[in-house]
């Protein structure tokens, strides 16, 4: 099961790697097209879908790493047994909030297949595809929150606490 | 009266979250959420999904991802090395001497990388051992890297700007034009300051053992000079509109990746390493700018923003007044929030109150950065303080003290751009947008 999970998001964070190359490649097609008059069609849309899908899948692989910021000053300062009761509210509410929030990006997808909404430009493809992206991000994130209260409820140390002392993102800490 | 009620509730309740632990992105979103429940008819799980799903698929947002990705691949080059190497045979003749390459590299630093927080540690990381081997004045090496660390906000490509100007839909090509000037002042401040103080202070610089002729000199920073013109060319081509600022940010991941090709510092594990940690901080920001956005849909439907820009206008007061009293209820602010939050509440809650009062908004984004900037140096959540406690080992105190000059040369350079709002509404009047 704890393979099987973390193989769950080590996926999600590597596709949303891909599309992030994928946006570098789409924009410098689209340059190196304009240069010899080839029009690469639909660039700006698939990059701001590639966008989304990027920043989704990676939610969870993100927060695994201690990457999403929360504010600890006051959190840090408590006693051991409040803070892991603090640490289990916020869980528990983020599980839900995302949970209801991933509901409604697949009833979303859902809306947009039913009524073959299709996306604006040259090439135009149905929005729920590009939208799967951010129903599946979420659904991750969603899984890795419940995750994580359950190792908490276990009395493991969360997985996230071991970067998020240290400063914004992982720019900061050439060392790990 | 309501409003205002409804307005304390849902503020004592970001509060709540906030302080609770609850991750910023989800606290923005959770306010959302609890607003547009309480204070319309909205569909809220339908409206969410809707509006974040158009704010995140957004051509706009992808300059983001690809420049903390041509940091990142820079980050993971021997370029902090170079750097000290590099600009030290320049900097020797003028009083404060090496401490001055702390400034300088962070200056470079921050053109490459946009992150505060990154450019604090990879100069101070080069830096500090080689000042301290030399005899610098501790408190002065400490706290020019303190204060030039926030130059990488200011300096473009800044990450901070892409925030505003994504929030506050305005030109991100523009922010980063009008970012430049006020940039330079910092570094004319900040280098002014360490003059100023070696000249006071004769004993305290020591001497210079670099001696090297214009050649050598060059010879030293050959390694640099591919970077300065990478910079160059990525801001150039914004200026002279020859490409948006996504497509500035493309060229300049091709380039990062490049340099360190030719370098021979590309391999498979740099290429992931950098890939993945800008896929992990581009993740964060847009997490929270998502959650930005649907804040900003149910503030609408509140018209909290809307009554507070009305109710500010009744006061009268002229936007020297207003200023002043935005930044200091900033700069407590950025005492307890990142500057990213602090930028998208801002844009979120009080934008139509700047609006209101005939506050250009592009100037307005330059304002809130150096507004920002001097939050990162700030107790008690500096992220400058915390990166500096964590490489020189000394008390987060003493460091925000060694800081405190910066923070007023910070405070100077507010005052300058309110007096000159030129210095940064010229540039982007003058060049060829695209």
């Amino acid at each position: 099961m704890r393979a099987l999970l973390d193989g769950l998001y080590k996926l999600a964070g590597a596709l949303a790697a891909v599309f992030l190359t994928a946006i570098a490649v789409l924009i410098l097609a689209q340059i190196i097209g304009r240069f010899f008059n080839v029009l690469v069609p639909s660039a700006n849309e698939f990059a701001g879908f590639s966008m989304a899908a990027s920043s989704f899948l990676a939610l969870a692989y993100t927060f695994r790493a201690g990457g999403h910021i929360r504010v600890t000053l006051v959190i840090l300062r408590l006693p051991e047994g409040t803070r892991r009761i603090f640490e289990l509210t916020s869980l528990a509410a983020g599980a839900v909030l995302i949970a209801f929030f991933a509901w409604h990006a697949v009833l979303l997808v859902l809306d947009s297949w039913e009524y073959d909404d299709l996306s604006d430009g040259l090439i135009a493809i149905p929005l729920w595809i590009p939208q799967c992206g951010m129903a599946a991000g979420l659904i991750v994130l969603a899984i890795a929150l419940v995750d994580e209260l359950v190792q908490v409820i276990r009395g493991h140390t969360p997985s996230y606490a071991t970067a998020e002392d240290v400063v914004l993102g992982p720019l900061a800490k050439p060392d790990d | 009266m309501e409003l205002a009620l409804n307005a304390g509730f849902l503020i004592v309740l970001l509060l709540l979250f906030l302080a609770g632990g609850l991750w910023v992105a989800m606290s923005l979103l959770a306010i959302g959420f609890v607003g547009m429940v309480l204070f319309s008819n909205a569909p809220a799980g339908s409206v969410m999904a809707t509006t974040v799903w158009g704010s995140s698929a957004s051509w706009t947002l992808t300059a983001l991802p690809l420049f903390v990705w041509m940091g990142e691949i820079l980050f993971r080059t021997k370029l902090s090395e170079d750097m000290f190497r590099g600009l030290a045979p320049w900097l020797t003749r003028l009083p404060g001497r090496l401490m001055h390459v702390n400034i300088i590299g962070c200056a470079v630093f921050a053109a490459v990388s946009g992150s505060s927080a990154a450019t604090a540690m990879t100069i101070g990381k080069m830096a500090v051992p080689e000042l301290s081997k030399r005899g610098y004045d501790e408190k002065m090496t400490i706290g020019t890297l303190a204060g030039s660390g926030t130059l990488g906000l200011l300096i473009p490509p800044s990450i901070i700007l892409i925030v505003y100007g994504v929030s506050a839909e305005v030109s991100i090509a523009r922010l980063f034009i009008a970012g430049v000037l006020p940039g330079l002042l910092l570094v004319v401040l900040f280098m002014g300051y360490v003059i100023l103080w070696a000249l006071l202070h004769p004993g305290k610089t020591p001497p210079s053992d670099i001696r090297l002729k214009l050649l050598e000199r060059l010879y030293a920073s050959r390694r640099l000079i591919p970077v300065l013109a990478l910079i160059v060319f990525v801001i150039g081509s914004i200026y002279w509109g020859w490409a948006t600022a996504t497509e500035a940010a493309a060229f300049g991941v091709a380039g990062a990746l490049a340099l360190s090709l030719v370098t021979g510092q590309l391999n498979w594990t740099t290429f992931r390493e950098s890939l993945m940690g800008a896929t992990r901080t581009s993740c964060m920001i847009a997490f929270i700018l998502a959650g930005a956005a649907f804040l900003s849909v149910t503030m609408g439907y509140t018209r909290i923003p809307s009554t507070l820009a009305e109710w500010i206008k009744t006061f009268e007061l002229s936007p020297y007044m207003l200023l002043a009293v935005l930044t200091l209820f900033f700069v407590v602010l950025g005492c307890f929030l990142d500057g990213i939050s602090v930028v998208v509440l801002t844009t979120s809650v009080i934008l139509p109150m700047v609006q209101a009062a005939g506050i250009d908004l592009l100037w307005f984004g330059i304002y809130v950065v150096l507004v920002v900037e001097m939050s990162q140096i700030t107790p008690p959540v500096g992220f400058n303080l915390f990166v500096l406690q964590g490489l020189t080992g000394r008390n987060i105190l003493n460091i925000a003290q060694t800081a405190l000059p910066f923070f007023l040369l910070l405070v100077l350079a507010v005052a300058i751009i309110i007096a000159f709002p030129e210095i940064a509404t010229y540039l982007p009047s003058v060049m060829t947008a695209r």
